[in-house]
């Protein structure tokens, strides 16, 4: 595999409005504009349909939103301390770790809800809050099992948090308790499509939700890291956009792929030669467009909207063009029976029209086609059809192949776009609809996402288009790729596929469809891949979004920790209280090492301050653990060279933002200590070796409990780890470094199911000794009998029955 | 034999006849005094406590019975207003649109409810039960088989199913669905019982039509291997059905000599058996008479009890007379029983 090792161009813009069709000159109106079709504009055709496809108006940071203590009917939303944005770019979307500390000034506990705001085509791939000092990062569950697991808990324990789908593109998450004075700690992680960049040098940017909440005046730190390299640290960040980095080709490639288990997983972007592609129809003099309302009670929430739609898409009409109004429910109605010229009369008529309906009943999709194909008998070649609905068929023909064949045959060449608007959105229907007419499907959010879709029917006839696209990957049977979309010029699909390792990695693919009423094809030479982590969760959403089966569903998206609307994403206030409702921790701290924790053998950046490198010990079981070497991106290459005479190689992880190699630990290894060489060979050529000790640990601590009352008449319960015979002896062997911590002593995380039924996670003191503040629900007899969990850095853990004497 | 006795047998033996009719046995609607004060109460009491559905259901129902329907209708869609999701309410102003003889805008509003709860089997059967009153079965199927498609177990569900199947002629399929309920043991044999019974009425019709006699012994052993109660000849069946979970709806069936065949009297002594009473929802419950005398047997349903305040009962009474026989007929009667207590009395069956 190619690996790149060209650093990073990163340039920083601010995105205004970033969702906004007003950001790009191409996206307001027509009159000052040159024709479509021009080089420049051609050029920037993708970068004006992704900012009309976009969603959401301006996803920024998260908000927590509490009820304001000060008025019992309001709300009002916590001041955002700190914003740390991460992101690594990964083939044709880039993974965020966006972290939100909020800050609870009030003098109050706190109820809240955390709402997150994702750009279209998203995935969400995991969520972490901090409960008690520590930050804990959620699973995926199905969502029933979630409910009912967080309903169970809720009233019994604190901090469960669910995070679930919400609508659209905003997820949320109930946050409780926000104790007095806390700030509160919030990690969102996703995966987001690139943004097209005319500006950048790969053609591609990334957006940062960076803008300013509109309650705050300004963010009072902010750190933005783009593919490990800072970007932006800010002190009371005020600006009110998101911010935009431009990326480098190297960050961007085209082709990228993911091993993992016995597949590959890939994504290839492609290019077309777009010069090759037919050139659209010739002048049109006059259009007729036939706009179909959907007028069904799924309609009735949405219905100002698309009123309004349909005014802007008339007023995006020629004087000289002709229009038909048809509503459709339970049966179609139509404004005239014939087409009407488009002067502002009868605009102002069949707007007011619309107005005398009150959208009820079943949607009848075929119905409607049939009603278009009747308006269109006579066919035009300036004819075209606009949709405004949720494209759900709930009466007569509701398969949706049926209703493909019925409107091809009915528009008879005519495009069909479609502005998918209310809650029932069915975007496959729609996409298959558009896609097989040379049309286009789009989810505005806004007037002015409606009145982009406008100019860009005004634009699109001119505009070179492939439809009915089909994509063959030699030796691929199944590829994800948007093949129900018409492709406009410039624009650049996304392939995902797997194949199974050791088979042949595709280098091509072809690319079939319909272009100005011909046959084209054309095939796009993808090279080699790139290897990059998250392609694979990347291929997984593209599955889910194609699986109709629930269970299928939701075992990819657990399997793969991404977020379905099928399942949530639970955070629970303890590894004890996951192992109580048997949940599985993929992202556990055994799965997810933030540096510089158990069972990691790492270090800090090498780098960073030109000082001598340092790696502490790690203790491990035995296993194949992985060593994580937090060298810089752009080195040449990192060895590391094991006790048993092996050598690796390790590779960067862009999720990690670190070098990482994987190796194996025997069970029968002896305890012990063992030490590694790593080899960093830098970008300049020089070469550095690390010293890296690991300790092989296979017993889980033991404990001693010991109770003291407070002041405040609830006690401490204070958790002694006790060193057993062979830590002892280790201890006398390795003897201690310093002012650490005796290395034998320790346990990390120590949890305790108390008589009176409260789990009680316990901290880690500055003595060395774990402790947490009690006050028990009722009376309790001593002794009594306490449930501990205690797990160490090598995550050996044991869980056991102690007895806890009465307070000393 | 001498004429007089030649006489004698042929009267002994003639085949009854059977004439089936509906009744419309609606109770009068017209404004009282007792009413009035009732309606003035509700309104009162819906603007102190507007989200109060028991208390919006009952007055549509009050205005009903007084006999305004427009402001019923008004009254049904402001509720609706604040309700958008409420099965009740939606098929309460369709009832009243079709009161009103507006079919059409009936259906219209209707047809929402695969709009407002799509992924609701319930709320497709509640459809259908509408669609099938109103004689469209093309669209009742389709809300079945959708209500199907969301709860594939639910065997009461493909029983209805395929008794649209078969009122549309669709006999093979419908088959396939009463096979499958037969043959399915986790299923109750108050649902495999009535299966088994219109299986044997399909069997019979494909005997009737079968070319050959060979046919013809296949399709009394497949009737003989049902092993049906009293066989798969009798003069008068009666099911009912009805499309609320967690009511109980009973048939009671009066006979010529007056007797009522109901849950706590299954055995008639003037004849006819009730089998099967359904106490949580949906039935069936049939009525059997092999041999019918003659005069005229009533039939009524009642709304004995629901587990919800806003519940009506809704339904179907399915007739068939002479089942099994060359001449076999069925009649279909819907009905609705707004509140628990309520009778009424749907068909009658006149046997000479």
């Amino acid at each position: 595999m190619r690996r790149s090792r060209t650093p990073l161009l990163l340039s920083v813009v601010l995105l205004a409005a970033c969702a906004s069709p007003t950001t790009s000159s191409n996206t307001t109106t027509s009159a000052a504009q040159p024709a479509l079709g021009a080089k420049t504009d051609v050029a920037r055709t993708s970068a004006w349909l992704a900012d009309m496809d976009r969603g959401a108006d301006q996803f920024g940071p998260g908000q927590l939103e509490v009820q304001d203590p000060a008025a019992a009917d309001a709300s009002t939303f916590l001041e955002l301390d700190s914003l740390s944005v991460n992101v690594d770019t990964i083939g044709p979307m880039a993974r965020y770790e966006v972290e939100h500390v909020f800050h609870n000034g009030t003098d109050q506990v706190l109820e809240g809800t955390f709402r997150f705001p994702l750009p279209a085509g998203s995935i969400v791939t995991g969520l972490a809050m901090e409960i008690d000092g520590e930050l804990l990062d959620g699973e995926i569950l199905e969502r029933e099992r979630a409910r009912k697991i967080y309903q169970d808990i809720v009233d019994s324990m604190r901090d469960p948090a669910l995070l679930e789908w919400e609508a659209g593109q905003t997820f949320k998450l109930r946050v409780f308790p926000i104790q007095a004075g806390e700030r509160k700690r919030v990690v969102m992680r996703y995966m987001a499509p690139l943004q097209p960049s005319d500006d950048a040098p790969s053609g591609f940017a990334v957006a940062i939700p960076s803008a300013a909440p509109a309650m705050q005046t300004s963010i009072p730190a902010l750190t933005v890291r783009v593919d490990g390299r800072e970007v932006l640290q800010r002190k009371n960040h005020s600006a009110r956009e998101n911010l935009s980095v431009a990326l480098d080709r190297a960050s961007a490639p085209a082709y990228v792929e993911e091993s993992s288990g016995e597949q590959m997983y890939l994504a290839a972007r492609l290019d077309l030669d777009w010069a090759r592609v037919a050139n659209p129809v010739t002048q049109i003099d006059q259009r007729r467009t036939v706009i179909v309302v959907d007028s069904s009670r799924s309609a009735l929430e949405s219905w100002a909207l698309a009123r309004e739609a349909v005014a802007a898409v008339l007023a995006g009409l020629g004087p000289d063009d002709e229009f038909m109004l048809v509503t459709g429910d339970l049966e179609t109605r139509v404004f005239s029976d014939d087409f009407v010229r488009n002067d502002p009369d009868q605009r102002a008529a069949a707007l007011a029209f619309l107005t005398t309906i009150e959208p009820d009943g079943a949607s009848d999709l075929g119905a409607m086609i049939t009603r278009v194909g009747a308006a269109l008998r006579t066919p035009s070649v300036g004819d075209q059809v606009v949709y405004v609905g949720d494209g759900t068929p709930t009466w007569g023909t509701t398969d949706r192949e049926r209703l493909v064949e019925q409107a091809t045959a009915a528009l008879d060449g005519a495009p069909l776009y479609a502005l998918s608007v209310g809650k029932r959105e069915s975007r496959d229907t729609l996409e298959a609809l558009t896609g097989s007419t040379g049309g286009r499907t789009l989810r505005p959010q806004s007037v002015p996402q409606v009145q982009a879709f406008s100019a860009f029917l005004e634009r699109a006839p001119q505009v070179r288009r492939v439809a009915k696209l089909e994509l063959e990957v030699p030796g691929v049977e199944q590829v994800h790729a948007p093949l129900r979309t018409t492709l406009f010029e410039g624009e650049r699909p996304v392939v995902h596929f797997r194949v199974a390792k050791g088979a042949p990695i595709p280098t091509q693919v072809t690319v079939r469809g319909w272009a100005g009423g011909l046959r084209f094809e054309q095939v796009v030479e993808l090279g080699e891949p790139l290897a990059q982590v998250g392609v694979r969760q990347q291929w997984a959403a593209r599955e889910l979004a194609a699986t109709t089966d629930k269970a299928t569903a939701v075992a990819l998206s657990v399997e793969h920790s991404v977020l379905s609307k099928h399942t949530a994403l639970l955070v629970l206030e303890s590894e004890e209280a996951y192992e109580r409702y048997d949940i599985e921790r993929r992202n556990g701290p055994a799965a997810n090492q933030p540096a510089g924790e158990t069972p990691e053998v790492s270090g800090r950046n090498l780098d960073a301050d030109g000082g001598s490198p340092y790696l502490g010990p790690g203790d491990l079981q035995p296993g194949d653990p992985e060593i994580h070497i937090p060298a810089p991106r752009d080195a040449q290459s990192v060895d590391v060279v094991f006790p048993f005479g092996e050598t690796k190689t390790a590779r960067w992880e862009h999720e990690l933002g670190q070098w990482t190699v994987r190796f194996l630990v025997d069970d029968d290894t002896e305890p012990g200590t063992y030490e590694v060489l790593v080899r960093v060979t830098h970008a300049d050529g020089r070469v550095e070796l690390l010293n890296l000790e690991y300790t092989i640990d296979v017993e889980a601590p033991q404990l001693r409990l010991e109770l003291k009352i407070r002041d405040d008449g609830a006690y401490d319960v204070y958790a002694h780890q006790l060193l057993s015979e062979a830590d002892a002896a280790r201890e006398r062997v390795e003897g201690r470094r310093g002012d650490e911590q005796a290395s034998t002593l320790d346990a990390r995380r120590v949890e305790l199911i108390m008589p009176d039924g409260q789990t009680l996670s316990l901290r880690l003191g500055m003595d060395g000794h774990f402790v947490r503040r009690w006050a028990p629900r009722g009376e309790v007899q001593w002794p009594a009998t306490v449930t501990a969990v205690v797990a160490d850095r090598a995550l050996n853990s044991r869980r056991v029955e102690l007895s806890l004497e009465g307070p000393s | 034999m001498t004429p007089s006795l030649w006489l004698c047998a042929t009267l002994a033996f003639a085949p009854p006849s059977f004439t089936v009719t509906a009744v419309d046995e609606r109770p009068t609607r017209v404004a009282n005094a007792e009413l009035t004060a009732e309606i003035e109460q509700l309104q009162q009491l819906i603007v102190e406590a507007p989200r109060e559905r028991t208390h919006r259901f009952a007055l549509v129902r009050a205005l009903i019975d007084a006999g305004e329907l427009d402001q019923a209708l008004a009254a049904a869609e402001a509720w609706r207003e604040i309700d958008a999701y409420n099965l009740v309410v939606v098929r309460l102003i369709g009832d009243i649109q079709t009161e009103l003889g507006d079919a059409k805008q009936a259906l219209r509003t209707y047809s929402a409810v695969t709009e407002l709860l799509s992924e609701d089997p319930e709320a497709q059967r509640a459809l259908a039960t509408v669609l099938k009153a109103q004689g469209d079965l093309d669209n009742a199927l389709a809300r079945l088989q959708v209500a199907t498609q969301l709860r594939p177990e639910d065997q009461r569900l493909s029983f209805e199913l395929a008794d649209v199947e078969l009122r549309r002629g669709n006999y093979a399929q419908a088959a396939a669905r009463f096979e499958a309920i037969v043959a399915d043991e986790g299923a109750s044999e108050q649902l495999r019982h009535p299966a088994k019974q219109r299986l044997a009425q399909v069997y019979a019709g494909f005997r009737r039509d079968a070319n050959t006699d060979a046919q013809r012994r296949e399709w009394t052993a497949k009737i003989d291997a049902l092993a049906l109660e009293g066989g798969s000849q009798n003069d008068i069946k009666v099911y009912l059905t009805w499309d609320t979970d967690r009511t109980d709806v009973d048939l009671w069936v009066i006979n010529p000599k007056g007797e009522k065949v109901f849950y706590s009297h299954r055995q008639g002594a003037f004849g006819g058996t009730l089998y099967g009473d359904v106490t949580t929802g949906y039935g069936p419950e049939s009525f059997t008479a092999k041999t019918a005398k003659a005069g005229t047997y009533a039939v009524e349903v009642n709304y004995y009890g629901s587990g919800g305040a806003m519940k009506e009962a809704r339904g179907e009474l399915l007739v068939v007379v002479n089942e099994g026989r060359e001449d076999e007929q069925q009649h279909t009667f819907p009905y609705v029983l707004p509140k628990v207590g309520d009778s009424v009395r749907v068909a009658k069956i006149e046997v000479k």
